[in-house]
């Protein structure tokens, strides 16, 4: 009795959301330009920019260092100031992100073993890219001392050799990408999920549902399991993207990730239902949905570290579901995490889950009361 | 007589190229100081005659003037004149009274001390002053419509459109509606009032009456009604056979209408037929008396009479549980903080009867019929269906239980097939039970044809079809039914009827909520609810008969209906005093 039920609703949720082409389209398409979009367009990358100079210098070691920029892969070309009024009209109008100016003594200074300065001139106005660049120039300036006394036959004291594990070549790529494995598919989840409970209510069948022997929990179950269906497709066919078309690969078990992508689903379903179980109708969903999703995709330490976070904000990272899958997705794809550590990350999501569940089951019974 | 507010002459049109035109060749004028009807079954182009003569839509072919302007060319300037008030008004809902009227009076160029005195007569005349800051929609059905029509008159016009402004309308509300509408004209405005409600035709001096695009008739409704006088026939005394002889004489091709009236039935015959007497209806204990025609029986003879579908009642004879009666409310009390929506209301229903829960908008009907399904749990008391509260059994209760809601819930998006199959899978029918139950409705509603049709796209007597398989097909002893032919025209309303007396005849229980007389007639007994509390519990011919007076020799039962709410208010204020 109870299984008919619960089927014939999860059917019709099935045959509402793929009912048409257009709304098939719907499904498929969206998550598909969004994927492209976030993986080519939104790098944090610094690559292929141009890089100004302004060399009141008539030695040969500017020319020297200024070649060493020529050669360096992140910048396209150099491009040459005469004047600090040129430099500064080109950062003003973003021709080039910084400028180097580089003193007219620094070949006399370096020939004479004293410390050259060199200034970087950032477009603060880009403060991320900008930093990156602080740091491309700076190591550049530093080697090209290092080595001008190691030719001078100076030895330094000590050396610093980095190795990056996990992702060796620091490549945003592989620990960006991954992770829309999960954002996509909760975006749209949530919106298949809490839009179907705000149509029926606008539609009046909502109430149809109520008065029939489906009792609330069994609303919110045929519910779930619909976007759960549609979420972990449209995760299967990310992954499959990111390994195949990106080469990124999974480290780690596949098993593993999909049990934390389930449990993940489920928690983002939960909170899907809850916002819906408030709405009456749908653009209040929508409404509440984004007012939602920024935050959780925020606080979920994809973009900037949890650890970043000021404290009082952390326990709130911890209460989003995004936060653990992040981590369990970064621990599978870029290292083979050890299956104790991604439980320590499934058991919070499951306790989401079975929070915002419950908590959309109550409300749905609220309304009757 | 002056020259027309509205000339149109052969007027058609057409929405999509292969589309039968929703208007066609249709020539006729709008007087001015009156009131025209256009009453219509749905679908016959009320709305769209109604958007021509605004000038918001093209004419296909053909020619409208309005106010001597043009409506193809000089669209602005009848924009300007007219006031028109579409069937849904646009009032800003999250706006108060004051910021709706406001912000139309804006929009119309009313500014200043036009302004002013223009707010000042409205609210005086839609009697809303005292609600100014009160929010559109915290409004009542008919206190929007009020408010609808004041910004609909902002700009004093010389006509005014009105798109079935008394759909959702309480009687009371809709008497003031009307007594509004007269005094503009007194004014000299012109008023045109599309309806499918048909005892309104009768308010009006003139009807065009509209059929799949064409004037089947223009004039006074009361030469119209004339035609038919002589046919029309209330046979009484037919006791609980009544629903089943109104079947039987429906198959004869000599009673074109045929419609319950309390305990009577109402007859029409087809022109030339000969008088039905108690044995040609076959029911010999039967009296029959010839009665003056109303405009609906008009209406109908004149579209041909009601669609003669053979009805084959869906479902089988329910199980008796016997002991109890099959719905119940026991001192049912609702309360919303301070306010008291529903005060003790008690009452039963028989097994095989249709019960009616009348009132006016906002006085606890919604409450009270929400709480008999489950929808609402009650503060205090018990609803109970076959002897199961709904509270304590939820779930077998619901499944005793058939719910159809006002405006058909059903998913649009699916075809009539997956609707049917979601139900039956909700009801937990499964294999060749769903099958069989599938099958059943599918032959008594004849959805055959539509099987594979999304259900949004349906016409309404086909969506009311479906809504009532969904809600039936589980077989449920009890059926309650929300404002069921709610804004539905004549047509539609008695060929749902129809199925319903046929379900009755089985045993099936009914309750419905109405506030529209014409369903109220249906019912064997109605519980009138007012504010909160059920003031009168009887069947409609006792209600009519207790308010008899001098003044009202033949109340109808809406003028019961008001009669007994005056005497309530009455009899409230001589307790406070």
């Amino acid at each position: 009795m109870i299984w008919t039920r619960l089927l014939a609703l999860i059917v019709k949720e099935l045959l509402a959301a793929f009912r048409d082409r257009k709304a098939r389209m719907a499904l498929v398409l969206p998550p598909l330009v969004q994927f492209f979009l976030f993986a080519y367009a939104a790098t944090l990358e610094v690559s292929n920019v141009p890089v100004g100079v302004y060399n009141q210098d008539w030695g040969a070691y500017s020319e020297q260092l200024i070649g060493r920029f020529e050669r360096a892969s992140a910048f396209s070309e150099v491009r040459r100031y005469a004047s600090e009024a040129d430099a500064r009209d080109a950062i003003d109008r973003q021709d080039v992100m910084v400028v180097v100016q580089i003193g007219q003594d620094f070949s006399r200074k370096l020939a004479g073993g004293e410390k050259p300065s060199v200034q970087l001139l950032l477009d603060g106005r880009k403060s991320n890219s900008a930093q990156l660049l602080n740091n491309y120039l700076g190591t550049i300036v530093a080697q090209f001392s290092v080595d001008f006394r190691n030719g001078l036959a100076y030895r330094p004291m000590s050396e610093i050799v980095d190795r990056s594990w996990y992702n060796p070549n620091r490549g945003y790529r592989e620990s960006m990408v991954p992770i829309l494995i999960a954002t996509l598919p909760m975006t749209m989840v949530m919106m298949i999920v809490g839009m179907s409970v705000a149509r029926e209510r606008e539609l009046g069948t909502f109430e149809q549902l109520l008065v029939s022997p489906l009792q609330p929990l069994e609303i919110v179950v045929g519910k779930s399991v619909p976007g759960l269906i549609v979420g972990l497709a449209q995760c299967a066919i990310i992954a499959v993207i990111v390994t195949q078309l990106f080469g990124i690969h999974i480290t780690g078990s596949v098993v593993v990730l999909f049990t934390g992508l389930t449990i993940f689903l489920v928690a983002t379903i939960g909170i899907g239902l809850f916002i819906s179980s408030f709405v009456s109708n749908q653009q209040q969903a929508m409404m509440g949905i984004m007012v939602t999703m920024m935050p959780l995709m925020m606080l979920s330490g994809f973009s900037s570290p949890v650890q970043n976070m000021p404290t009082w904000l952390q326990p709130l990272a911890q209460i989003n579901p995004l936060t653990h899958i992040v981590v369990i997705i970064r621990g599978v794809f870029l290292r083979d995490m050890p299956f104790w550590l991604v439980a320590e990350r499934l058991w919070p999501m499951i306790a989401i889950a079975a929070v915002t569940i419950t908590a959309a089951a109550w409300m749905f019974r609220r309304k009757i009361q | 007589m002056v020259s027309p507010l509205v000339s149109i002459e052969g007027l058609s049109k057409v929405f999509a190229p292969n589309a039968p035109a929703a208007i066609q060749a249709l020539t006729t004028e709008i007087k001015a100081g009156q009131v025209t009807g256009l009453v219509g079954p749905d679908g016959a182009g009320k709305t769209t005659l109604m958007r021509l003569m605004a000038a918001l839509l093209e004419p296909t072919e053909g020619r409208i003037a309005v106010l001597g302007h043009d409506a193809r060319s000089e669209a602005t300037a009848i924009h300007d004149e007219i006031g028109y008030m579409p069937q849904r008004f646009g009032l800003y809902e999250d706006l108060s009274v004051m910021e709706n009227l406001t912000l139309y009076a804006d929009l119309r160029g009313v500014v200043g001390d036009e302004r002013k005195a223009t707010f000042e007569r409205l609210l005086a005349f839609t009697d809303l002053a005292r609600f100014t800051d009160r929010l559109a929609g915290a409004l009542s059905g008919g206190m929007k419509q009020k408010l609808g029509l004041a910004c609909a008159m902002l700009k004093s016009p010389k006509l005014l459109l009105l798109d079935e402004p008394s759909v959702g309308v309480d009687p009371i509300s809709r008497r003031e509606l009307w007594k509004m509408v007269y005094s503009l004209i007194d004014h000299g405005v012109g008023v045109v009032w599309s309806t499918a409600y048909l005892d309104e035709a009768e308010n009006c001096a003139e009807v065009i009456v509209l059929n799949e695009g064409r004037v089947l008739f223009q004039g006074d409704p009361k030469a119209m009604t004339a035609g038919i006088s002589g046919r029309v026939f209330q046979v009484h005394g037919a006791g609980a056979d009544r629903r089943s002889l109104l079947a039987r004489t429906l198959a004869s091709p000599d009673i074109i209408d045929g419609v319950m009236q309390g305990e009577a039935i109402r007859l029409v015959t087809a022109e030339g037929a000969a008088e039905p007497t108690p044995q040609s209806i076959g029911a010999s204990s039967v009296v029959i008396n010839n009665v003056p025609p109303r405009f609906e029986d008009a209406f109908v003879a004149m579209l041909g009479g009601q669609p003669k579908r053979t009805l084959t009642a869906p479902g089988r004879q329910p199980e008796r549980h016997d002991g109890h009666a099959p719905v119940e409310a026991k001192s049912l009390t609702r309360r919303f903080g301070d306010f008291t929506a529903a005060d003790h209301i008690t009452f039963e229903i028989a097994r095989g009867e249709i019960f009616g829960l009348l009132g006016p908008n906002g006085a606890g009907k919604s409450t009270t019929f929400k709480m008999m399904c489950g929808l609402l749990r009650p503060t205090e008391g018990a609803a109970l269906v076959d002897g199961l509260d709904l509270y304590m059994a939820p779930s077998a209760a619901r499944a005793r239980l058939g719910y159809m809601a006002q405006k058909f819930s059903l998913y649009g998006d699916l075809s009539v097939a997956q609707n049917l199959d979601f139900f039956a899978g909700a009801y937990g029918l499964s294999g060749a039970k769903r099958r069989e139950a599938v099958a059943r409705v599918i032959d008594a509603f004849d959805l055959k044809a539509k099987l594979h049709q999304n259900a949004g796209g349906l016409p309404l007597g086909f969506k009311q079809r479906l809504a009532l398989s969904c809600a039936i097909m589980h077989e449920p002893p009890v059926l309650f039914l929300d404002e069921p032919t709610s804004g539905v025209d004549p047509l539609t309303r008695r060929e749902f009827w129809g199925y319903i007396n046929a379900m009755v005849g089985r045993g099936v229980t009914i309750m419905v909520t109405t506030h529209f007389m014409d369903e109220a007639e249906y019912c064997d007994r109605v519980g009138l609810i007012y504010r909160g509390k059920c003031i009168a519990i009887d069947t409609p011919e006792a209600l009519q008969a207790s308010v008899k007076s001098k003044e009202l020799p033949h109340p109808t039962l809406e003028d019961a209906f008001i009669a007994l709410v005056e005497a309530h208010d009455l009899r409230q204020q001589q307790a406070a005093a």
